[in-house]
């Protein structure tokens, strides 16, 4: 695996304001994300890692401390140069999907291929994960699991440098859920994309390349994964 | 097509009644703005190429019977272009009917000039010899009479046969009518000859005289100013009255026509487009709300705040040009449908159905502007949704108290939960409360308006023919008679009350204001007018002063107890002060009335008269027409049946205007009711899991809906008496010596307009009663999509 750094977080902190109450959700926090790895980043509830995913994905701005994407620094990025960073850069996929429900599958898909200038075919990636029948299926024809894969194709099909997981698999069942992960990395290991998981579920992380740990705000463990498992081994 | 565009069009496809609904207030707004502008333009440009074509008056002069040459006189003054002596008198005519009608004479030149005449069928009277008659086309149709035909002339008790040479139609009697008391034309009874001038000379024993005269004027002349010079010269000299153009009663009628549908044609859009563009904001800014999370994932994916306004944008947009094409197409077949329907009224040869591209451009563009900025003001709260932000679970509303709550705490405690509910729901959602309460205020307000028309022309006629006016038949004369005419009357007719009336011309003054009126001289005692005042107290006529008709005073400015300068050709042009001992409810034309006493001090006129009135069950029509000297007989009976007639019209153009209001209402209240419940899905939900039926849910709904209704119609009340009392400022402003209506509303009116509203609004709720029963509450409570 290269070790070349695609983003970097360095000292990020982020503050919020709850009327006269203010949340720490990132303190100082600094970390490296590499081309081409799974990296898997863990925590409990108000840990801080919804905040890590959002400021590296561009939806949210840290109070303090610089976010260097492929060495620009995203956080001098205007509303409009953070909008094409998110349209070219970044691939997202949500715990609970968040399809268009008036849209077919393909239709979803072809919502985010549609704003970039070379996507992958919206029809080859949903081949490619699995939908072949269920091209033309609006969300609520379709179970969980297809649903959570149509949103991995949105996100994919962008071909993005960095594909973003939040608890992916946190509203599927177990068997989907692993389906879900080996699908992820499948995208990894096919498109050499660089996939960030955020998740509470520790098992997950027996499948990465790099295990970050965060509690409180913080980066406790930062560790590499010298015997990354397939997903299909991993049990919860 | 771009694939948010796929999922714009199926958000419309998904609530196509919401939408379908504002559509149908655009196309109302632009229907009525295209059809009744296009009718307005159609109507004023045929009526100035027909006055300009066919040398349409200036000035219209009434003189008592003088010599050709003093009315050629008027030529002398440099402002005056041409000057024409003519005859007008009415006489009756036999044309074959039980009943003869009154035939307004009107002498021709062989080389007219002045107010020339379209010929429809046959040829102008030949001057030489012919005994021809040119009549009026439409009294010609009512009355069945062809070129070719005879008609006879009834002068002095002799009858005159006449040849039918054409059926004309004249710039002069667009609207025919007798005399603005009429006020509606009654073509069967009342029709206009054209004969030449030397031919009625002879048939009115009239030689080498003339009694009226129509002046035209050389451009940019100042004819206010010349016809007061006219008057001031012409004192002693016969001339009875002058008015211009725009006080002659077919011209000032037409105009009225085409300034009211002028006003309507703008406000009435205004107002639609107005609420459309409300609905919109509405329920874009719902949607936008909805969408949040869609929102926050189009801008996780890339689209900018820019793409995703327009998104909104293009709803709005959407929803302008479907209803613009609607309303310009429905547009373009009212207009046809409305000028028709003006082509029965008035008699505009020229007159053709056009659409005119600058309406439909200036439609199309209000349209836009309308939808498009309340698309942009409801699309703007996609800015404010973050995209990290929008991911998460949106905030709990904050819990507020409501008004009762705070202001009456007695009642608040005495609310079941339900009741709890819907005041918390309508505190929660106060713009959208005050939305659907404005909407039920309109749509009150032009109802109770349509069924003040409604019953407006009932009020006016009762004022008029049974108030006023109480006597069955109206008799005037050819020439004056002395009090043994009525004697003569009595003998024959079984006619319990009996009263003769003096009518002449004066001349009004009051300050700078001048009208030329009629003034009525009755006995004091009359039993057959009855006098009341604004207030409805009655009034007798003074033995020293005059009455007034609301209308004439108010274009006056007279009051009560002002001295106003009455002058007649009568009195040799010598002015009189009298006082204005009150100011008379009279809605139909204008009228000054006296006692005949004091008409014999003005006049020095004592036991003449020009006609009179009585109340009788005999068929006096059939009974006296065939008397000499007799110029008309009115009776109160042809007068009702005419405006009958005409109640048609109004019962029809009410009614579209109560379904307007309907439409209006409904559409509001559909959308309003439809974003709420839409909003409150999980509220309703939750409801549900405790325990609560569909219908107790829908009850919940019909609640709010009635307090909405309720703080609309009490807001309605006023707001439509200001629209009836604007409306009808508008209608008789310009003319108010020409009729005056009262904007007194009836207490049955805001029973009958408030009924209908809140039919419309259980009309709206069945229909969103469908929309409660299919919701689906498991699905709402556990539904993530977007």
């Amino acid at each position: 695996m290269s070790k070349e750094v695609l983003l970097s977080l360095n000292s990020v902190s982020k503050t919020y304001e709850l009327g006269e109450v203010k949340v720490e959700a990132l303190k100082d926090t600094s970390l490296d994300i590499y081309k081409g790895e799974l990296i898997v980043i863990l925590g409990p509830s108000g840990s801080g890692k919804t905040t890590l995913l959002n400021i590296i994905g561009g939806m949210d701005r840290p109070t303090t401390g610089r976010v260097l994407y492929r060495g620009k620094d995203i956080t001098l990025f205007n509303d409009k140069e953070l909008t094409l960073y998110r349209r070219r850069e970044v691939g997202f996929i949500f715990q609970l999907y968040n399809l268009m429900s008036t849209l077919t599958a393909r239709e979803n898909v072809e919502l985010a291929t549609e704003l970039v200038e070379n996507p992958l075919p919206a029809e080859q990636v949903l081949f490619s994960i699995g939908l072949k029948d269920r091209l033309d299926h609006f969300p609520s024809q379709l179970s969980g699991g297809e649903q959570q894969r149509v949103a991995i194709a949105r996100a994919v099909a962008k071909n993005p440098g960095l594909l973003l997981g939040d608890e992916p698999t946190g509203a599927l069942d177990y068997e989907t859920g692993i389906q879900i992960l080996a699908l992820l990395r499948k995208i990894n290991v096919d498109y050499g994309a660089t996939v960030v998981i955020i998740t509470h579920n520790v098992a997950i992380a027996h499948m990465a390349d790099r295990v970050v740990r965060l509690r409180s705000g913080e980066i406790v463990e930062d560790r590499v994964n010298l015997e990354p498992i397939p997903a299909e081994r991993i049990v919860w | 097509m771009r694939t948010l565009d796929r999922r714009l069009l199926r958000t419309i496809l998904g609530a196509k009644a919401q939408y379908g609904a504002v559509v149908i207030i655009i196309c109302i707004g632009l229907a009525a703005w295209i059809s009744i502008s296009s009718t307005a333009e159609n109507m004023s440009t045929a009526l100035a190429e027909y006055y300009s074509q066919h040398q349409f008056a200036d000035l219209f002069a009434d003189f008592t019977q003088v010599p050709v040459n003093t009315i050629d006189d008027l030529a002398k003054y440099k402002e005056v272009e041409m000057v024409e002596a003519r005859i007008i008198t009415d006489i009756r005519a036999d044309v074959g009917r039980e009943f003869y009608p009154t035939l307004r004479l009107v002498s021709i030149r062989h080389e007219q000039e002045i107010n020339r005449l379209y010929v429809q069928a046959g040829r102008i009277p030949a001057t030489a010899g012919e005994r021809g008659i040119a009549l009026l086309n439409v009294f010609a149709r009512e009355n069945n009479i062809a070129v070719g035909d005879k008609i006879d002339l009834i002068i002095r008790g002799e009858l005159f046969p006449v040849t039918v040479t054409a059926l004309v139609d004249s710039p002069e009697y667009i609207y025919a009518i007798k005399d603005i008391k009429g006020m509606l034309p009654d073509n069967l009874n009342f029709g206009i000859g054209f004969i030449n001038l030397p031919l009625l000379q002879e048939l009115m024993a009239m030689p080498g005289q003339a009694n009226n005269a129509v002046i035209t004027l050389r451009p940019g002349v100042d004819e206010r100013a010349l016809l007061e010079e006219i008057k001031e010269d012409f004192k002693g000299r016969g001339l009875k009255s002058m008015i211009t153009k725009e006080d002659q009663v077919s011209h000032a009628l037409i105009e009225l026509e085409i300034q009211q549908l002028q006003r309507v044609s703008k406000a009435v859009p205004a107002m639609f487009l107005g609420i459309a563009s409300l609905v919109i904001y509405m329920l874009i800014s719902r949607l936008v709300r909805a969408d949040r999370i869609s929102i926050g994932i189009l801008k996780a994916t890339g689209y900018s705040n820019f793409e995703l306004m327009e998104h909104y944008l293009k709803l709005a947009l959407i929803l302008g040009i479907v209803g613009a094409i609607g309303g310009i197409t429905g547009g373009y077949i009212l207009a046809g449908l409305m000028t028709q329907l003006m082509l029965d009224y008035f008699h505009l040869p020229l007159m053709e159905i056009n659409l005119y591209f600058g309406f439909v451009f200036v439609g199309l563009v209000s349209a836009l502007l309308f939808c498009g900025l309340s698309g942009i003001w409801a699309a703007r709260g996609v800015i404010g949704i973050a995209p990290a932000e929008a991911m998460r679970p949106k905030a709990q509303l904050l819990g507020k108290k409501s008004l009762v709550e705070k202001w009456a705490p007695a009642v608040w405690t005495r609310c079941t939960f339900s009741w709890k509910l819907v005041l918390r729901g309508i505190s929660r959602n106060r713009r959208r409360f005050v939305l659907a309460t404005a909407g039920v205020a309109l749509t009150y307000a032009l109802i109770l308006f349509s069924v003040y028309m409604f019953s407006i022309w009932n009020i006016v006629v009762d004022q008029q023919f049974g108030r006023l006016e109480t006597y069955d038949y109206a008799i005037s004369f050819l020439e004056p008679v002395g009090s043994d005419a009525t004697v003569d009357l009595r003998r024959q007719v079984h006619a319990p009350i009996i009263e003769p009336f003096l009518e002449l011309p004066f001349e009004l003054t009051y300050g700078w204001h001048r009208q030329s009126v009629l003034a009525r001289a009755l006995p004091r005692t009359s039993q057959l007018y009855c006098f009341e005042d604004q207030e409805g107290n009655l009034v007798s006529l003074p033995s020293r002063g005059v009455l007034l008709s609301q209308g004439l005073a108010n274009s006056l400015g007279v009051k009560r107890g002002s001295v106003v300068e009455l002058s007649s050709y009568i009195t040799g042009g010598q002015s009189y002060l009298v006082p204005v001992t009150a100011v008379v409810a009279q809605y139909l034309g204008s009228g000054l009335y006296l006692s005949l006493k004091q008409m014999e001090r003005l006049t020095g006129q004592k036991g003449t008269f020009t006609g009179v009135v009585l109340t009788s069950s005999d068929d006096v029509k059939g009974m006296f027409q065939n008397m000499a000297n007799i110029e008309s007989i009115c009776s109160r009976t042809d007068l009702a049946d005419t405006f009958s007639e005409y109640m048609g019209v109004i019962i029809t153009s009410a009614s579209f205007m109560i379904c307007l209001g309907g439409l209006l209402g409904f559409s509001i209240l559909y959308n309003t009711t439809s974003v709420s419940i839409a909003e409150r899905e999980r509220e309703f939900s939750s409801l549900r899991v405790l325990g609560y039926f569909k219908p107790e849910i829908f009850r919940l709904i019909i609640r709010e809906n009635a307090i909405a209704t309720a703080a609309g119609l009490i807001i309605g009340a006023p707001l439509g008496k200001g629209i009836v009392v604007i409306m009808m400022n508008a209608v008789t402003g310009s003319t108010p010596e020409l009729f005056y209506f009262p904007a007194t509303i009836k207490p049955s009116a805001y029973f009958i307009a408030a009924g209908l509203v809140i039919g419309f609004m259980i009309l709206t709720l069945l229909a969103i009663g469908r929309k409660v029963n299919r919701l689906d509450f498991l699905q709402a409570l556990s539904s993530r999509l977007n």
